[in-house]
């Protein structure tokens, strides 16, 4: 999984018919100091991020996972949104 | 799914017979700010997306043979999306397709 800020939401009218009804949210990768990394994914949205929030995504075949995308033409899905990193300095 | 630009489309005659009939366009990752980043790919394409057109795409190989009803197509990559815009956070600054 990677960690990732939602930076915007993308509006697409002529998509593939099994991304109908979703959020589509473009996110960038982020390090654990938050830092944006050069790296960019338009990824489905399954629990209701926020823009300017951070979230996990999972990618690959791993995105059809959850019962909103199994069987969808998905490769990116939000499946957390983070609160907080706890780490050990 | 990746965003990027569509830059330009392949032309090819000699190719696996599994792959005719399927468009091949050339595409570019941008950055938030609409800056082509990184390598260009080749990715097929069923939605008529245009040179020029702000768009995503799946980097999987079932997409292409769920819409072809086929099995087995060697081919990475489809567009699934034609971007009208995109509503950025930081800003409120808009990317239009």
């Amino acid at each position: 999984m990677k960690l990732v800020k939602v930076i915007g939401s993308v509006t697409s009218t002529i998509k593939d018919s099994s991304l109908n009804g979703f959020k589509i949210l473009l996110v960038q990768c982020v390090d654990v100091d938050l830092s944006g990394k050069n790296d960019y994914f338009v990824a489905v949205d399954t629990v209701g991020v926020g823009e300017g929030e951070l979230g996990l995504i999972a990618t690959g075949s791993t995105a059809k996972r959850t019962d909103y995308t199994k069987g969808k033409n998905v490769d990116a899905t939000i499946v957390a949104r983070v609160d907080k990193i706890n780490l050990e300095q | 799914m990746r965003v990027g630009k569509v830059i330009g489309n392949v032309v090819s005659t000699m190719k696996h017979e599994k792959l005719r009939g399927i468009k091949l366009l050339v595409v570019k990752p941008i950055d938030s700010e609409g800056n082509e980043i990184g390598s260009a790919k080749i990715v097929a394409d069923y939605l008529n997306s245009a040179v020029g057109s702000l768009v995503f795409w799946i980097e999987d190989g079932t997409t292409i043979c769920k819409w072809k009803g086929e099995t087995g197509i060697p081919l990475r990559g489809s567009i699934t999306g034609i971007i009208d815009s995109i509503d950025m956070e930081s800003g409120k600054k808009v990317i239009e397709g």
